[in-house]
């Protein structure tokens, strides 16, 4: 009996034994004639379809007010949505389905998400999932569901209740948690910044109201954006082109450069701010939109004002709940106060700001994924070329940056590009949001100049590990990123001093394994992550990524030989660069790294496990029957 | 939007110069240089490429990642290899990947021997695989709809059948559900994929994922043969290959002519071939003996039909559109010529020579392709989706991809309110706001193509066109309907449009007149096909001799004919077909006649023969040189210059003089031709106004399709929201449909887009037809 468990049955694939039922209609778009929908969800749809200049980009907040009304994408719920916003139900269908938050299955009204990737399970976050499941039972009252990374890696390990951050938790405070009764000091909404006296970003970051306009404006908000309204465009450009600011978000692209990209002169341009950070390890931006959503407002409005941009975007993912809601409230005051709409301050300048909310799904992250996903379809990645700076949301020019980025773009303005950088080193100017999980002791956002030596932020600002453990190895830049090891904790933390290394800066996130940990089981958390989130378009990632997963849990179990990490090692090979995003180089690159740099250790694993599970030689090894009850071909009638 | 004249470049493809349009794909580019780069989900009928499959990796100079070849645009100068290392990984890896969870059941595939991932297998992988973990296994196949199988373990996630759903068909029934390796070809909570082209995807699929139920292991590759033939169930007569198995049609898929078809098929087309070999097919001549049809040998049939020599000069005659050029050319020389008789009609409208003739201007005509490149498409008076399911995909396509600009004037709703700009809606009978369509296409641009139902042909029409300086295509009843016309199949023309020794009555006029004493029916029936089926049964009852060509004995055949002659198939005909657009096309036989079937034209030219004309007609091929000869402007056309592909007689060389030599140009005639019911006032007493339309499925051919049952449907009687609410009915609820003491029942239908005070409902169905109704409007009632 193998243990590697057969796809068919019990996973996330409810309908693939399933025939259609030939005495059903075709599902067309529903007659608004003959479908009956609630005034209230109607007017909610109505609502969101007006926001945005194509109907269809209300697809995912429709499916989120029709999930909210009915406890779930019923196919009642999904006919209704379809016959408002006159799509068929297959293609609500087809988005729902596509993200994790959306439910097509019946599911209590309570959810809890537990986190169990990478950083909260360093950190226990498979106990407590546990001890949560048992918790809930099955009264039917609370869902409780393992969740990829909601990018709050600095309370693991943590969990989402009811879109309620918090952490870290106890497997004993379990019950309590299920029970709705979160202790207010772990609560995420109260924790204090691990860096509250950050040089830019997060300076007075802590403060009291600073999400408010009124204290932001105090400590000299929008002050940038009067400067910048000030200057002509190109010179708003140029401070930009000369602070050298390079993408906060994971490629490390200058924003300057990326910004000159697209056309010049009035057409339908658009700004979509990246806030869909789900990269494993990172949760800098979820900060800087909790604490200081201005900010954040400010960068946006002087980049749109640069490039003649007047329609931008907020993608923010869907799990974070309250960082959206503070967003919310930030664009309603900016646009009272005349920062955000027609005529920005008396200045020719206007922008409409909409704040468009995910469902869950990794991909989103991806700049092209994230488009197709603004534009209500599944979150699949485009081919590229045509850029997105040429041919992006709804085909028109588009500049994409991270929420981090844009951040930084008040305080370029402010003390000018080439003052700017003068900060970290000559190619990685500026300062970093850099967020730290895993094995450490202090685990949260610090900013710290480029080129601060790795080793002072591991374990100078973060502690290092706990109890005196050693750092095995480390992912310089989210989950990504190939890892390195206790040997490269000298390198300077930028980008050229770390893509030399072999690895890369990425979206600045940290996450330190130690002794404690095998590589195997931070290898198969990572796989499996990679696996869950392809988007499925491409050939090399989607089978790729599973076919690693497969071949890890065979050598968990004891079914593989020291020969199957030439294999694993060969498919990373073949995953990267064939594929259409970077999705599968993402699992290839960390995971082949890990083959390469602990091979020894892996092969070790091979013959414990081997000897766990009572094998001998190489014919107990080769694997595995098939399910046999559904080998055959059945009739169809 | 104009047509696309693209530069030619020149590239080099692993050493070779190829020769190409500038922004073609690389891997069609790389076609011309007789390289072949393997890929799975390009299909660059299906729009832009999606990169998904990855198999099309190449190398390009220059650039240091692999590109997608199906999405690379060629550029002057550019230099790609296909061949090397690199190349060669990146294929060996991806078809690996896609093996890993392939089930490798080629031997019970249905695909096995012309599947794509079999041969790209075998061409470009490594042979081999280091996948040994178990594989997925689900339960197969599934039905997907009524005539679709599918098989999930196969699927390789290409993008191909639900790109054609959401791009091509636009149903946007058919989609990808859930993601990653969990992603699977899905419809909504298990609804089936019923669209009128849903059989396109089986076409599509690169691997045997999705199979034809009615072709399921019917035959392996290596034991059929294809034969090209054109479809004949409707004016699209799209160009289709006959899969043939030891004479028997198994299959038919699609011929790909972009001046025609595009590359699709309707479900109509693709699956009523199993009609050809049905039981209920008439396939022996039957004669009307002791009040009923028997078999007969053919000898006595045709002595029988012969009988029609005795009602000379009394003779009516109806062509069914199906009908070739030849047999139409044939049929009218029996008529006039050999009966003496000049009561002939194929149409139905009732259109002056002049107009008719004005309408059919070579300067008039557009081409199907125009509706994909013109600034504006006008669709007046007809449902493209029923009267010519391949043209509503044309029309879709150019709006989506060129920005055509689309107006629908229809007393129905329309398949493509949804894609036009104006939407119009008139009262059933009437002619559009033609004032509000010019101010549309003045606005829209200069190229307009106007896409008409042949009883929009009017002068009214035709004074649009001209003002607006549109083209025209009309969409006619019949399948042949322009052949027929030209062949001189109508009262008022013989062949070539011209002006007829004497003019003769129209079928109505022939239902009514008393003095027809026998009846030609060739692949018609009237009482299916014509409107008043109470007039028609009593005509036919007071014939003394009708006889009739049919496949399926239909009401009026089955009860009236004394002598039915078994008509060919689509996939028997010899002949030539005009296209709406003025395409002569050419029909070949695919098949042998089965039982005791026999070609119409010699059926024709016998019967000539016995009633005393000799036509010198031994094959169908000299029935064509006699029409081209009776036909001025297919002056010289010969069967070699149709080929495979046919020939539009509008643009071939010297039309001009052809054209004007038989028909002076007539000016605009300043009479409104033909009787147009005006718009009547509201009904009253709850009455409703009674629209008809022709459904797609609605032909005796799909009814003995055992495959197209689950489309035939009841009667349907669409209403408005407002009427229904007022009616107290429900959607789905059983009514009856009275007039005049008739009554009909269906199921009742709300729809949002029916005008208020307005009903439709369908004709030349099998049961409970429209027409059985006389009058402009009807009662409602619960039963």
């Amino acid at each position: 009996m193998s243990a590697v468990p057969r796809f068919g049955h019990g996973s996330r694939v409810p309908g693939w034994d399933e025939a259609v039922d030939l005495d059903k209609p075709p599902a067309t778009v529903p007659d608004p004639a003959t479908t009956e929908v609630p005034a209230e969800l109607r007017q909610a749809i109505e609502k969101a379809m007006a926001k945005y200049p194509d109907r269809h980009s209300a697809a995912i907040p429709a499916l989120h007010a029709a999930q909210d009304y009915h406890g779930y994408c019923s196919p009642e719920a999904i006919e209704q949505v379809a016959a408002v916003m006159t799509l068929t139900p297959a293609y609500l269908i087809s988005v729902a389905t596509f993200y994790d938050m959306l439910v097509t299955e019946p599911k209590p009204r309570r959810d809890v998400f537990v986190c169990t990737n990478i950083s909260c399970s360093l950190r226990g976050a498979d106990e407590l999932y546990e001890a949560m499941i048992a918790a809930a039972g099955d009264s039917g009252e609370v869902s409780v569901r393992s969740f990829e990374c909601l990018g709050a890696c600095d309370i693991a390990p943590m969990v989402s209740v009811d879109a309620e951050y918090v952490g870290p938790l106890e497997p004993e405070e379990a019950d309590r948690i299920v029970a709705g009764d979160l202790p207010a000091e772990k609560l995420l909404r109260n924790r204090k910044c691990a860096d509250p006296d950050g040089r830019l970003l997060f300076k007075d970051i802590d403060e009291q109201g600073l999400n408010t306009l009124e204290v932001y404006e105090r400590r000299g908000g929008y002050e940038s954006l009067k400067k910048a309204l000030a200057m002509p465009r190109d010179e708003v450009l140029s401070n930009i082109n000369d602070s050298g600011l390079r993408g906060r978000g994971g490629a490390g692209f200058r924003m300057g450069q990326k910004a000159s990209f697209l056309p010049h002169g009035h057409m339908a341009k658009y700004l979509v701010c990246n806030a869909d950070e789900s990269e494993p390890g990172t949760f800098k931006d979820r900060e800087l939109m909790q604490k200081s959503p201005h900010m954040l407002i400010e960068g946006i409005v002087i980049a749109a004002w640069a490039v003649e941009i007047e329609q931008a975007f907020i993608y923010i993912r869907g799990e974070y709940d309250l960082q959206a809601d503070i967003l919310e409230q930030a664009l309603a005051e900016a646009k009272n106060a005349g920062y955000l709409g027609e005529r920005i301050l008396g200045s020719e300048h206007s922008l409409k700001l909409v704040l468009h909310r995910g469902a869950g799904a990794y991909i989103c992250g991806e700049e092209t994924g994230l488009l197709d996903s603004l534009e209500g379809k599944r979150g699949n990645p485009r081919l590229k070329p045509p850029f997105p700076a040429i041919e992006g949301l709804y085909d028109g020019p588009t500049l994409i940056n991270n929420v981090e980025t844009l951040c930084t773009v008040p305080a370029i303005i402010q003390m000018g590009g080439s003052e700017y950088a003068n900060l970290g080193t000559k190619t990685s100017t500026g300062t970093k949001l850099v967020s730290v999980s895993g094995d450490v002791q202090r685990p949260g956002n610090y900013e710290v100049e480029l080129g601060t030596s790795s080793r002072e932020i591991i374990y100078g600002l973060a502690g290092g590990p706990p109890d005196g453990r050693e750092v095995k190895f480390w992912f310089p830049g989210g989950s990504s990123a190939p890892v390195l090891t206790k040997h490269d904790l000298d390198l300077a933390y930028d980008f050229d001093t770390l893509a030399k290394a072999g690895s890369m800066l990425g979206s600045g996130a940290i996450i330190v394994v130690d002794e404690s940990h095998t590589v195997l089981e931070v290898a198969y958390k990572l796989a499996k992550f990679y696996a869950h989130e392809s988007c499925g378009k491409c050939v090399p990632c989607r089978e790729g990524t599973n076919w690693t997963v497969k071949m890890l849990q065979r050598i968990a179990s004891g079914e593989a030989t020291p020969m199957d990490l030439d294999i694993m090692a060969s498919v990373q090979t073949e995953i990267i660069g064939n594929c259409l995003c970077v999705l599968g180089d993402a699992m290839a690159m960390p995971i082949g790294s890990m083959i390469e740099k602990f091979r020894g250790e892996l092969e070790a694993e091979i013959e414990a496990a081997r000897e766990r599970a009572g094998a001998g030689g190489l014919e107990h090894v080769v694997p595995v029957g098939v399910a046999d009850e559904h080998a055959g071909p059945l009739p169809i009638h | 939007m104009p047509r696309p004249h693209p530069n030619i470049i020149q590239l080099t493809i692993d050493g070779r110069e190829v020769r190409a349009a500038e922004g073609m794909m690389l891997v069609d580019a790389a076609k011309q240089g007789d390289v072949e780069i393997p890929y799975f989900c390009y299909e660059p009928k299906l729009g832009k490429p999606v990169g998904a499959c990855r198999m099309c990796l190449v190398e390009i100079e220059g650039i240091p990642k692999l590109q997608t070849s199906c999405s690379t645009p060629v550029k002057d100068g550019m230099v790609v290899h296909t061949q090397t290392d690199r190349v060669r990984a990146a294929q060996h890896a991806v078809v690996e990947f896609l093996l890993v969870n392939h089930p490798l059941d080629c031997p019970v595939c249905d695909k096995g021997g012309e599947c794509p991932l079999q041969d790209i297998t075998f061409g470009w992988g490594l042979g081999r695989s280091r996948f040994i973990e178990p594989k997925r296994h689900f339960v197969k196949p599934l039905a997907l709809s009524p005539v679709i199988a599918i098989d999930r373990e196969r699927c390789i996630l290409c993008y191909r059948c639900v790109r054609f759903s959401q791009e091509i068909a636009e149903d946007y029934q058919l989609i990808f559900a859930e993601r990653g390796a969990h992603t699977f070809v899905a419809t909504h909570d298990g609804h089936p994929y019923v669209a009128p082209f849903s059989g396109n995807i089986v076409e599509l699929c690169p691997v045997g994922a999705l199979t034809s139920q009615p072709y399921r292991f019917r035959a392996r590759p290596w034991e059929i043969e294809g034969a090209g033939g054109i479809c004949t169930l409707c004016p699209s007569q799209c160009n289709v290959e006959f899969t043939v198995r030891d004479e028997r049609v198994l299959r038919v898929l699609a011929r790909q002519h972009p001046d025609v078809d595009d590359g699709w098929l309707c479900d109509k087309g693709r699956f009523a071939y199993q009609a050809i070999h049905s039981d209920d097919r008439v396939t022996n001549p039957l004669v009307r003996d002791g009040g009923e049809l028997r078999p007969v040998s053919w000898e006595r049939a045709l002595e029988a039909a012969a009988g029609l020599a005795r009602h000379r000069g009394h003779v009516g005659a109806l062509v069914g559109g199906r009908a070739t050029n030849e047999e139409g050319f044939l049929l009218q020389r029996l008529v006039r010529e050999g009966l003496e008789s000049a009561d002939i009609d194929s149409g139905h409208a009732e259109v002056s020579p002049d107009l008719r003739r004005a309408l059919a201007d070579p300067g008039l005509q557009a081409t199907v392709s125009d509706l994909e490149f013109a600034n504006a498409v006008v669709v007046v008076g007809c449902e493209p989706l029923d009267d010519a399911p391949i043209l509503d995909l044309r029309i879709r396509k150019g709006v989506r991809r060129n920005g055509v600009k689309l107006a629908v004037a229809t007393a129905r709703p329309s398949a493509l309110d949804a894609n036009a700009s104006l939407v119009l809606r008139q009262e059933p009978g009437s002619l559009p706001d033609f004032d509000r369509l010019t101010s549309f296409t003045r606005k829209a641009g200069d190229e307009i193509v106007i896409v008409y139902g042949e009883r929009i042909a009017t002068a009214e029409l035709l004074e649009f066109a001209r003002s607006v300086g549109g083209k025209l295509l009309e969409i006619p009843s019949g399948t042949n309907g322009r052949g027929l016309r030209e062949a001189g199949c109508l009262p008022n023309a013989a062949s070539g449009l011209s002006d007829p020794r004497r003019a003769g009555r129209s079928a109505q006029a022939i239902a009514d007149a008393d003095d027809i004493h026998a009846l030609y029916l060739f692949e018609t029936d009237p009482v299916r096909d014509r409107p008043d089926r109470a007039l028609w049964e009593t005509a036919l009852h007071r014939a003394g001799l009708v006889v009739a060509h049919a496949s399926v004995l239909t009401e009026g055949i089955r009860e009236h004919a004394n002598v039915v002659f078994p008509a060919e198939s689509q996939a028997e005909k010899e002949g030539t077909l005009v296209h709406p657009d003025g395409r002569v096309q050419r029909m070949r036989a695919a098949i042998g006649h089965p039982d005791e079937v026999r070609s119409g034209w010699w059926v024709l030219s016998e019967l000539c023969k016995r009633v005393g004309l000799d036509t010198g007609v031994m094959t169908s091929g000299m029935a064509f040189a006699q029409l081209v000869e009776a036909v001025p402007f297919y002056a010289g056309l010969t069967l070699d210059e149709l080929g495979g592909r046919g020939v539009r007689w509008p643009e071939r060389d010297g039309v001009g003089d052809n054209w004007r030599q038989t028909t002076e140009i007539s000016h605009t005639p300043s009479e409104p031709s033909g009787p147009r019911p005006s718009p009547t006032d509201a009904p009253e007493n709850g009455a409703l106004r009674l629209g008809r339309y022709k459904p797609i499925w609605a032909d005796p051919q799909v009814e003995i399709s055992p495959a197209l049952h689950y489309t035939i449907a009841r009667q349907q009687l669409e209403l408005s929201p407002e009427d229904a609410a007022r009616l107290g009915v429900a959607s789905g609820e059983t009514v009856e449909i009275a007039q005049n003491g008739t009554r009909l029942s269906g199921t009742a239908q709300v729809r949002s887009g029916v005008p208020e005070g307005t009903a439709f409902l369908a004709e030349g169905i099998a049961s409970d037809s429209a027409n059985a109704l006389t009058e402009e409007t009807i009662e409602v009632r619960r039963p």
